[in-house]
């Protein structure tokens, strides 16, 4: 398959923040601590420049990147919401040491 | 915590989420389109067919107004040929009334202005595409007729109605005008009067003469009045066509940015995509060749 | 410590790293078996000697096995939610193409050219030919009608059929779990080393997570697994039998032993199906025939209450809904038009002149009436468009979603060695805080995607 001719699109802070969520991403996978901590850090830099400029006119590009930011963004909050937990029933676990008996207990998650 | 030795299902997830990635941007490229389901974009599909919708009737508005107007310039000329022959008559009036006229000559005119009301009885009978002009709304049939006992008598046989035609949401027009509007109006019934004008001529007094020529320019004055009908529905369908197609152009503008994909972003996904593919294949072609010692460290 | 307890450390060091590679090698060899867990090093400080308090004892394996065992339930878990989520999107997907904006005899379209004929009879109300295209219009409306009706339950059938499929799968691995738990209780019983069965009972469990969502406890009699309300599905060896009856709507409920589980099943494909079948779809279905009951029926009251071109009363335009059905179930798949001639159609009010067209006019103001259940008709399609893409466009993030936890969660399975469970916990509190304070920047993200993208709720034309 032949590449695409090149394109005029110039990266926008769009295009940088769903990379950035991207990583994020990543990050949790991997258990990568200091991946995700500049990942985090680079969405909320970005953050702050999308808010200070004006947004109007938006042009179709801007739509798009937005739309699939949303869409990205839900799938991290997920990630995220679960990361959290999962570190906090860790650490409840390890805590806990010593004082836990032997696996007795019914577990039913609902995702 | 530590990266999982067992890749290979990861690599096969990354593996398919960077081919659908590609699969999508090809398909944007190729179609123009961002959305092309309801569940890529919901509330952009939902916006689209409400779209659609003010869209196409838009276009049927456009189409009843130019039907519409074919229907009223023609009501609108005939008129207008009628006035021309009301003016011939009322100018033969004043002709016989100087006094200045024998007998025959003002039983030639008396012929002259009833061949007139024979023929402005044909034109308030004109139909066009297989409606009567001039009925009210009772269409199917002609409006005038010679009365059937008294054969100087014109009768109206249809009703006072409009039919309303829309241009647009909650915006519609008059369609017609009734010919009790027009030839028939109390006071001014344009065939009495001519009628009258027969009778004067042939009569030969001058006073009778004069009585009835000024009851056919009352008569033309109406339809003059009541002409204006035409042209002004006209001029307001033609406006209101104009801000139809600015309508249609701002409909089209805003689905545009609705479903359309960005050709030149679609081009960078498309590139990405392939890229993390080629990737994502390499990556898991070296994996499959980690050695135990490798994996021991 | 003096130079005997260093050879004694030496030497046991030595003898764990030895253990170590050889469990490194049983390790590869099985990496392909689902649900093999690593055997897992796991490294006892030994307890103190002699008058020397250097070293305490922390018992690590207790800690790891219960980790393991939440670890195990949490990828079953959501196992089960990322195939609900898959299914869901798949069997939907054939549904919602006839409700895209491009789909041809759409029913939003057939209603749009609908309207439109009547548009045009309006400026021609005897026009023979005019009437005749109304009488086609309305028939492709029904077309519509029908053909969507037609989708969604052809689309029932398969996930019906798929059901029966899942059941018969999971039935399979009830038993093959009630026998893996036979085979670990013996072995339990003899003394003797179950590691291998306690494996394949892992891989089961896992693999009927995938299909249905279910509750495991652990007690004296071994492992018993329930539905999520307590229905006994295994318990140590004995696996209950699941079947398929079928229900009064002629699909196939799912039952365990004499219990029917249909309405608790909530995960897996099996979940997916059903909440297709039974939910999605039926849900669907009911609208789409209050749609056409509603429909037909307000162009049926205008019809009636105007005069034909021959001066006749008006009669249903549709059918149903006729006089006397006062259902709307069916409706949907059975809508025709019930009229023959073009000359049938009530253009004129009641007693008008036979070129009047005040009746159509009524008839054009239901295209802005809401009609169906508080909508518009074009608003009733949009919104159904609008709910049946929402659904899946869920179900496909969830999925992804779900597929990335799955990811993060299996890159848990590794073994931690020789990290002191005091270190391991500070680590986990770093996590937690940066997971926690990398939170709040999402809500921004979601304001200002917000922002960009609410610009364009109303074309801003108008």
């Amino acid at each position: 398959m032949s590449a695409p001719s090149q394109a005029e699109h110039k990266p926008s802070e769009l295009d940088a923040l769903l990379l950035a969520i991207a990583d994020g991403i990543d990050a949790l996978v991997a258990w990568d601590i200091a991946a995700f901590q500049s990942a985090a850090q680079r969405q909320s830099e970005l953050c702050t420049r999308i808010a200070s400029r004006s947004v109007s006119p938006r042009s179709a590009a801007d739509i798009t990147a937005a739309i699939q930011v949303r869409k990205l963004t839900r799938i991290y909050a997920r990630l995220l919401q679960h990361s959290i937990h999962w570190t906090h029933t860790l650490r409840t676990i390890l805590q806990d040491s010593g004082h836990i008996s032997p696996c007795h207990g019914s577990v039913h998650f609902r995702g | 915590m530590r990266v999982n030795p067992n890749y290979s299902n990861d690599m096969v997830n990354l593996m398919d989420q960077a081919q659908q990635a590609e699969d999508t941007a090809a398909q944007q490229l190729s179609t123009g389109r961002r959305v092309s389901l309801p569940s890529d974009d919901p509330a952009a599909e939902s916006a689209m067919i409400a779209e659609n919708s003010r869209a196409t009737a838009a276009d049927q508005y456009t189409a009843n107004s130019d039907s519409l107007k074919d229907v009223l310039n023609t009501a609108n000329s005939t008129l207008s040929s009628v006035v021309t022959l009301l003016q011939r008559a009322v100018s033969l009036g004043v002709e016989g009334a100087n006094g200045t006229m024998n007998q025959t000559d003002l039983s030639s005119i008396a012929t002259e202005v009833s061949n007139i009301k024979g023929q402005v009885l044909a034109l308030a009978n004109t139909s066009y595409a297989g409606q009567y002009l001039f009925s009210g709304t009772a269409n199917t049939g002609a409006p005038y007729a010679t009365d059937a006992t008294n054969p100087q008598q014109i009768d109206y046989a249809g009703n006072s109605q409009q039919n309303q035609v829309q241009i647009g949401t909650g915006l519609s027009v008059s369609a017609n005008l009734p010919g009790s509007s027009i030839f028939s109006q109390s006071g001014a019934n344009v065939f009495d009067a001519l009628q009258s004008l027969v009778t004067a001529l042939q009569s030969g007094t001058s006073s009778s003469i004069a009585t009835a020529q000024t009851s056919v320019s009352t008569a033309l004055g109406a339809v003059d009045t009541a002409q204006v009908f035409y042209g002004t529905t006209v001029n307001e369908l033609t406006s209101n066509e104009t801000y139809l197609s600015q309508e249609k152009v701002n409909i089209a503008t805003y689905q545009n940015t609705l479903v359309s994909s960005d050709t030149a972003s679609a081009a960078t996904q498309m590139t990405q995509a392939e890229t993390a593919l080629n990737a994502t294949v390499a990556a898991a072609a070296k994996i499959n060749q980690v050695s135990l010692l490798d994996y021991l460290k | 410590m003096g130079l005997t307890s260093d050879l004694n450390v030496s030497v046991q060091s030595l003898m764990a790293s030895t253990e170590a590679m050889d469990v490194t090698t049983t390790n590869m060899a099985n990496i392909n078996t689902p649900g093999y867990a690593r055997r897992r090093v796991v490294l006892e400080e030994s307890a103190p000697s002699g008058t020397d308090q250097s070293s305490t004892g922390v018992d690590v394996k207790t800690i790891q096995s219960l980790r393991d065992s939440v670890l195990d339930l949490s990828i079953n878990a959501n196992t089960s939610q990322q195939n609900l989520n898959s299914t869901i999107s798949s069997a939907l997907s054939a549904v919602q193409v006839v409700f895209s904006d491009t789909a041809s005899g759409s029913i939003g379209s057939s209603i749009d050219s609908f309207f439109n004929s009547l548009q045009q009879l309006s400026t021609s109300a005897t026009s023979g030919s005019l009437r005749s295209n109304v009488l086609t219009a309305a028939s492709n409306v029904a077309s519509a009608f029908q053909s969507t009706a037609s989708v969604i339950t052809q689309a029932q059938q398969q996930a019906d059929q798929s059901v029966v499929q899942s059941t018969s799968d999971a039935n399979s691995l009830l038993q093959q779990i009630a026998d893996a738990n036979a085979q670990i209780s013996s072995a339990q019983n003899l003394g003797q080393s179950s590691n291998s069965a306690q494996d394949q009972l892992s891989g089961l469990l896992t693999q009927l997570a995938g299909i249905m969502d279910y509750k495991t406890v652990n007690s004296s009699d071994g492992l018993t697994l329930t539905t999520a309300d307590g229905v006994p599905l295994v318990v140590g060896s004995k696996a209950y039998s699941l079947t398929n009856q079928l229900n009064s709507s002629g699909y196939n409920d799912v039952y365990a032993g004499s219990t029917d589980i249909t309405a608790t099943i909530e995960g897996g494909n099996l979940g997916g199906y059903l909440q297709t079948r039974d939910q999605t779809l039926s849900t669907l279905s009911t609208q789409l025939d209050q749609f056409a009951y509603q429909f037909a029926s307000a162009v049926n009251t205008v019809q009636t209450s105007g005069s034909d071109a021959n001066g006749n009363a008006g009669t249903a335009l549709f059918n149903p809904p006729d006089t006397t059905s006062g259902t709307a179930t069916g409706a949907a798949a059975s809508i025709a038009v019930a009229l023959t001639s073009g000359s049938q159609l009530a253009a004129a009010a009641t007693g008008g002149a036979s070129g009047d067209s005040s009746n159509l006019t009524q008839m054009l103001d239901l295209q802005n009436q809401s009609l169906i259940n508080g909508s518009t008709p074009t608003e009733a399609f949009s919104n159904l468009t609008f709910d049946i893409g929402d659904t899946i466009s869920q179900a496909t993030s969830n999925a992804t979603a779900t597929g990335s936890i799955l990811t993060q969660l299996t890159n848990q399975q590794g073994s931690v060695e020789g990290v002191s469970l005091d270190e391991e916990s500070s680590n986990l509190l770093l996590y937690q805080r940066s997971y926690e304070a990398a939170a709040k920047i999402i809500s921004t993200v979601d304001t200002l995607m917000g922002n960009i993208l609410d610009m364009g709720v109303t074309n801003p034309g108008y």
